[in-house]
């Protein structure tokens, strides 16, 4: 691992668990939004380190793309009632920051223990061969996942517009 | 990149602090846009661990990849269905804080 390599990892990390600390913890939940942005990004960069180009790409499209701009709606929709100056947390801040942080300190001891020092990763692989390989899966061996993904994508979209349409508008439309 | 002595341990201790900072957020913000946030960062720390376990471990079979896949879909589909969901009760209550809804509450 060259000085340069070593750098921009610990910047990834840097970045990575900073952004997610920020979404957890910020005050205003519009910055909290946007701190979702380079966490994905960072999540992204780290499958990038593991040669998975595919899933980069997927990570940006649909985390960064999609699941962002429906949160961030969201909370733009429903800005007047939270005020960024009241305290977001509930009154089991304290218990959920011991349980979070125990169980954080119980994890890493475990894996420190007992995961076997794996120190390299076992050679290259081709970013292209893996794709190529991924899509027959998923219309070979994973086809049944596969099809029941979209079954599931089908409903939770209906079931989006159906929740999330307006009853009083559609009654005041038929009537006038 | 090429960072070929990276352990594998980096990536599992990451996720597991990923995945505490995600729970601490479930367990204690009060708006549910923001509780479905920190499921966002909880499951993306799970990802990782798929897809650092499929690396390092089973590189010729790419299961953990495809059910990197599976997760990533039903992120979405709970993303959507979850805004939907908050959207309605914001409309009935004027409110997306979880502590104030209470009318399942016995």
């Amino acid at each position: 691992m060259s000085t340069l390599e070593l750098v921009l990892l610990v910047l990834l990390t840097a970045m990575t668990v900073l952004s997610a600390l920020m979404v957890v913890a910020v005050r205003n939940l519009i910055h909290a939004g946007f701190g979702l942005l380079p966490f994905f990004l960072g999540i992204g960069g780290f499958y990038l380190i593991l040669s998975l180009e595919f899933l980069f790409a997927l990570q940006l499209l649909l985390y960064a793309g999609a699941v962002m701009v429906v949160v961030l709606f969201a909370l733009m929709l429903t800005r007047d009632v939270m005020n960024p100056h009241v305290r977001q947390t509930n009154r089991l801040a304290l218990a959920g920051a011991a349980v979070s942080a125990s169980l954080m300190v119980f994890l890493l001891g475990v894996i420190y223990r007992s995961l076997k020092p794996l120190a390299v990763l076992p050679g290259a692989v081709d970013a292209d061969a893996i794709t190529r390989e991924l899509g027959r899966l998923l219309l070979h061996e994973y086809v049944l996942p596969f099809e029941l993904t979209s079954a599931l994508l089908l409903s939770a979209m209906l079931g989006a517009v159906f929740l999330a349409r307006n009853p009083k508008v559609e009654l005041e439309e038929e009537a006038g | 990149m090429n960072l070929d002595n990276l352990p594998l341990h980096f990536f599992v201790l990451l996720s597991a602090v990923l995945f505490a900072i995600g729970l601490y957020g479930l367990i204690s913000r009060r708006n549910a846009i923001a509780v479905l946030m920190s499921i966002e960062i909880v499951m993306n720390a799970a990802n990782l661990n798929f897809v650092a376990f499929w690396r390092y471990l089973h590189p010729q079979s790419l299961e953990g990849v495809v059910f990197v896949l599976v997760t990533i879909t039903v992120a979405a589909a709970e993303v959507a269905v979850g805004m939907a969901v908050v959207l309605s009760i914001y409309r009935m209550l004027h409110t997306v804080n979880v502590d104030e809804v209470a009318q399942m509450r016995g």
